[in-house]
């Protein structure tokens, strides 16, 4: 092993039980220290702030995953269990790697080293998999399931999974419906109160949350917060022009709207597929509209601007969007038809990495998402 | 720590994924060709908006008396941003932003004429850029300009305009003593109230730092041992590798003692020593470690060369290179009996300390460069591995403040074998393997924290009175009286003189190598 190189992985070795496992794991430990190079051993450090339960069903996904799992752990040490289902294995395949993932540290001086168990499974031994991975979670630290897949709540093995974790971390993006998606997350969450939930979707939307909220922290156009009475919120479409709305554009909405205590009154689909929302605050009506435009495939369920406009004295609108080549936020005022100074942002690159990182950051319940969802199930109940 | 944020904006309550944004406003840095403007204000500005941290009319205002254009200093602080910003040289879209807000006045910070200037400027800036006559005035300047600086800003009706807020930094060294201390906040108290006076002591920037709350008060086991009935006794340690340089001029001035002790470490001690606040307002956090330091037990004249101790570095050679004498650096007189370490013990009269030594101590030219509290525990009460007494060492919890930020716990465990033979081994929490965020910098903290108006990472005025009234009388005899040993008295690269060895002696205890 070479100190300083980073992501050092040591060579898997087959076992299946979880004695076995964990035999492994003493051995591979005790090997990181020994198997050193020259007189001067550089202490090992094992560290484990969590654990991480992967489902990533497919061998295909795994090369790249194995470079995500790295970054992650680089900031988020832990004992990584990382559940693939080979649709091409025998039904009977049940095998498990062990692998220890190092970081250097303190400019190469101590190596910083946690465990990844990968299990492989067939379609007969997936039902064993949840007592498999409860057997090697580490005890006394929060547990997280990545559940990297289109989300299926009503599946045995995320039900057992997710009942094993803390926390667990969904996409959104990847809803077929993203109405009736959420809905049925909204109803999951309500019926799992035990567990957390996070939803990478949502964490792409925090820019958009930050800049929006940041217009309000000025004294001059707080003001305006409470006489907003028209939204309109752009996404992509792709080339095509008949494509839902994005769960995205739909939690953005219900998160104004839950957070600034608006009812929901009523949702219509206008002919264009643009959603038409309405909601009341005292005997403020506000109107939500979420407007597709064409765009490239590569632009296809983004978000493209918001603009939030108040009926006041004198009137004043509230703009974000993203630039063209989406690598800038820009944002501006316009009070009484005059554009006042603009400001421009770094778009944050939205890697898993980075996404996911955030949400382990954080574990723990988001009400404020949870709130948006439940404000997306009432829109839904009522279409 | 909770910011005093008094708009409605249901928009950022309760999320923790969106930290609060500044009000626009306008920072003016006087003496804004120096270095620290360069060094730390500048690029921790620069981070602070490339973090979507502050408004879009956001604006600085340099001020100083070198002549040079809008366009030059902006171009100069791109350059200090690329070169000494932790994150690496400025985002281009970021940073074109961000320019359009810096301007530059070039004036004699003495003169009247400079802060009419200022005053246009800043009304200009009110109108094209919406900061809505929200002020920082930030001093960082020789502290000899710090009282005409006040006094011109309130002749100029700068200090409490009609509208906005307005707010001071003033930098340390805050005052020299305690009557010059006294003497400066008179002036400061005569054109500004108090809640707009924020007195900067980077340290307390420091996220580890901060630690020491988190770790003493969200933690249910440690409060329990943390007074007299469990604890020894406390070392504070801020020890720097580097040698004087090239500021022999000012250090002459200052002193360990002044320089490290005054400021920095009673700040420490105080955290370390203070009750549990009635909450987390800067006011109430502010009035415990006052109140630390209201208990400190005052040091008589005739009980210094017992309780402090002063030493000055002679050459050696620290990290393997070797280092001239304090008094043969530039800047320094060849007789000057200007410390550079300093240790001091103190005691604090009260229920939770009474008896409880807290030793502190500061050097230049040390072995290595490190910041830690380091809490020794009593003994065990009754040794039952007879055989292994002479194996065992008290507990030490030590609170690493930099580098290698951290905590740690040491304590006794049994060796594998027949025989009851027992090492010590350390439990260690590390914030650089343990959290992927990058902690922020002290500068950008406190920036931040100022414009947000929350004073809590400030000193007030009644704990920098105390901490003077506390260390003047050493100063004073110091001043007055030689060395008990003639300097040097220690080789640069060593832990200080052997005279603190010998204070810790005298007590049965001795200094930890950090």
């Amino acid at each position: 092993m070479e100190l300083g190189s980073e992501n050092q992985n040591y060579s898997p070795s087959k076992v299946v039980d979880i004695k076995s496992i964990e035999r492994e794991l003493k051995n591979l430990w005790k090997q990181l220290t020994e198997e050193q190079e020259g007189e001067i051993k550089q202490p090992v450090t094992r560290v484990t702030v969590l654990n991480l339960i992967i489902y990533a069903p497919g061998e295909t996904t795994y090369g790249r995953l194995n470079e995500t799992v790295a970054e992650l752990t680089k900031h988020h040490p832990g004992r990584v269990v990382l559940i693939v289902i080979e649709p091409d294995a025998a039904p009977t395949t049940l095998d498990a790697q062990v692998t220890a993932i190092c970081h250097p540290t303190s400019g190469g001086r101590k190596q910083v080293c946690c465990e990844e168990v990968l299990v492989s499974a067939g379609a007969e031994t997936v039902k064993g998999l949840p007592s498999l991975v409860d057997a090697l979670l580490t005890p006394d630290l929060p547990t997280a399931l990545w559940w990297r897949d289109l989300p299926r709540l009503d599946a045995p093995l995320f039900n057992r999974l997710a009942s094993s974790s803390d926390h667990v971390i969904l996409d959104s993006l990847y809803f077929e419906d993203p109405v009736k998606g959420l809905f049925q997350l909204d109803r999951f969450i309500k019926s799992n109160r035990h567990t957390s939930f996070s939803d990478l979707n949502w964490g792409r939307l925090t820019p958009w949350r930050s800049l929006i909220a940041a217009f309000f922290d000025v004294r001059d156009f707080n003001p305006y917060l409470f006489k907003l009475n028209d939204i309109a919120i752009e996404y992509g479409l792709g080339p095509r022009s008949d494509q839902a709305a994005p769960a995205r554009a739909w939690l953005l909405a219900a998160w104004l709207a839950s957070n600034l205590g608006w009812e929901f009154v009523a949702a219509a689909r206008a002919e264009d597929h643009s959603e038409r929302l309405l909601f009341q605050k005292g005997d403020r009506k506000i109107a939500v509209e979420l407007r597709g435009q064409i765009t490239d495939e590569t632009r296809k369920g983004t978000l493209i601007s918001v603009k939030l406009s108040a009926d006041a004295d004198p009137p004043a609108k509230f703009i974000v969007s993203k630039t063209e080549d989406r690598h800038r936020f820009e944002t501006r005022e316009e009070i009484a038809g005059v554009t006042s100074i603009g400001k421009v942002d770094r778009v944050d690159e939205f890697t898993e990495v980075y996404l996911v990182g955030a949400e382990l950051e954080l574990l723990g319940r988001d009400f404020h998402y949870e709130q948006a969802l439940d404000t997306v199930a009432k829109i839904a109940a009522a279409r | 720590m909770s910011g005093t944020i008094t708009l409605e904006n249901p928009l950022q309550e309760g999320s923790r994924r969106i930290e609060w944004v500044a009000e626009p406003c306008v920072v003016v840095i006087f003496g804004a060709s120096g270095d620290l403007t360069k060094r730390k204000l500048l690029p921790a500005l620069y981070n602070l908006a490339d973090q979507h941290l502050l408004s879009p009319g956001f604006s600085v205002v340099g001020f100083a008396r070198t002549e040079k254009s809008h366009e030059v200093f902006r171009d100069e602080m791109r350059e200090s941003v690329d070169r000494f910003s932790e994150t690496g040289p400025a985002n281009k879209d970021v940073w074109d932003s961000f320019a359009q807000g810096l301007f530059y006045i070039s004036a004699d910070p003495r003169s009247a004429e400079g802060y009419a200037k200022l005053s246009d400027l800043l009304a200009q800036i009110d109108r094209e850029r919406g900061t809505a006559g929200n002020r920082v005035f930030y001093l960082s300047t020789p502290p000899s300009l710090y009282g005409p600086i006040i006094a011109q800003l309130g002749a100029a009706g700068l200090a409490k305009p009609a509208t906005g807020w307005t707010r001071i930094i003033i930098e340390k060294p805050f005052g020299k003593d305690l009557d010059t201390a006294v003497a400066l906040n008179k002036e400061v108290a005569a054109v500004f109230d108090e809640e707009q006076v924020y007195r900067i002591d980077h340290y307390l920037g420091k996220e580890t730092v901060q630690n020491i709350m988190v770790h003493r008060f969200s933690n249910g086991i440690f409060e329990p041992l943390w007074n007299r009935q469990y604890i020894d006794h406390i070392q504070i340690t801020a020890a720097e590798a580097v040698s004087v340089e090239d500021r022999g001029g000012y250090y002459e001035e200052a002193g360990a003692l002044r320089d490290m002790i005054q400021n920095h470490l009673l700040q420490v001690f105080t955290l370390v020593a203070m009750e549990p606040p009635v909450s987390m307002d800067s006011e109430s956090i502010r009035d415990e470690k006052n109140k630390v330091m209201m208990a400190v037990r005052p040091i008589k004249i005739e009980e210094i060369d017992r309780v402090a101790v002063r030493g000055q570095y002679g050459a050696g050679s620290v990290g393997g290179k070797p280092v001239i004498a304090y008094r043969s650096a530039k800047g320094v007189n060849p007789e000057s009996n200007t410390e550079t370490y300093a240790a001091l013990k103190l005691y604090i009269d009260n229920w939770r300390w009474a008896d409880v030594p807290f030793y502190l101590r500061s050097g230049k030219s040390m072995p290595r460069r490190v910041s830690e509290v380091a809490i020794q525990f009593k003994r065990a009460p009754h040794m039952l591995f007879k055989g292994a007494a002479n194996q065992l060492e008290p507990n030490v919890m030590v609170l690493r403040i930099q580098p290698d930020e951290g905590i740690s716990l040491k304590f006794g465990a049994k060796q594998p074998g027949q025989a009851v033979r027992i090492r010590q081994v350390n439990m260690d929490f590390e914030y650089g393997t343990s959290f992927a965020r990058k902690s922020p910098e002290a500068y950008e903290r406190l920036l931040l924290d100022c414009m947000l108006g929350d004073a809590t990472l400030f000193a007030r005025r009644d704990m920098v009175e105390r901490g003077w009234a506390l260390i003047t009388p050493i100063l004073e005899y110091w001043k007055n009286t030689k060395p008990i040993n003639p300097f040097p008295n220690y080789e640069a690269g060593t832990w200080g003189p052997r005279e603190a060895d010998e204070m810790m002696e005298r007590d049965g205890r001795r200094w930890r190598r950090p």
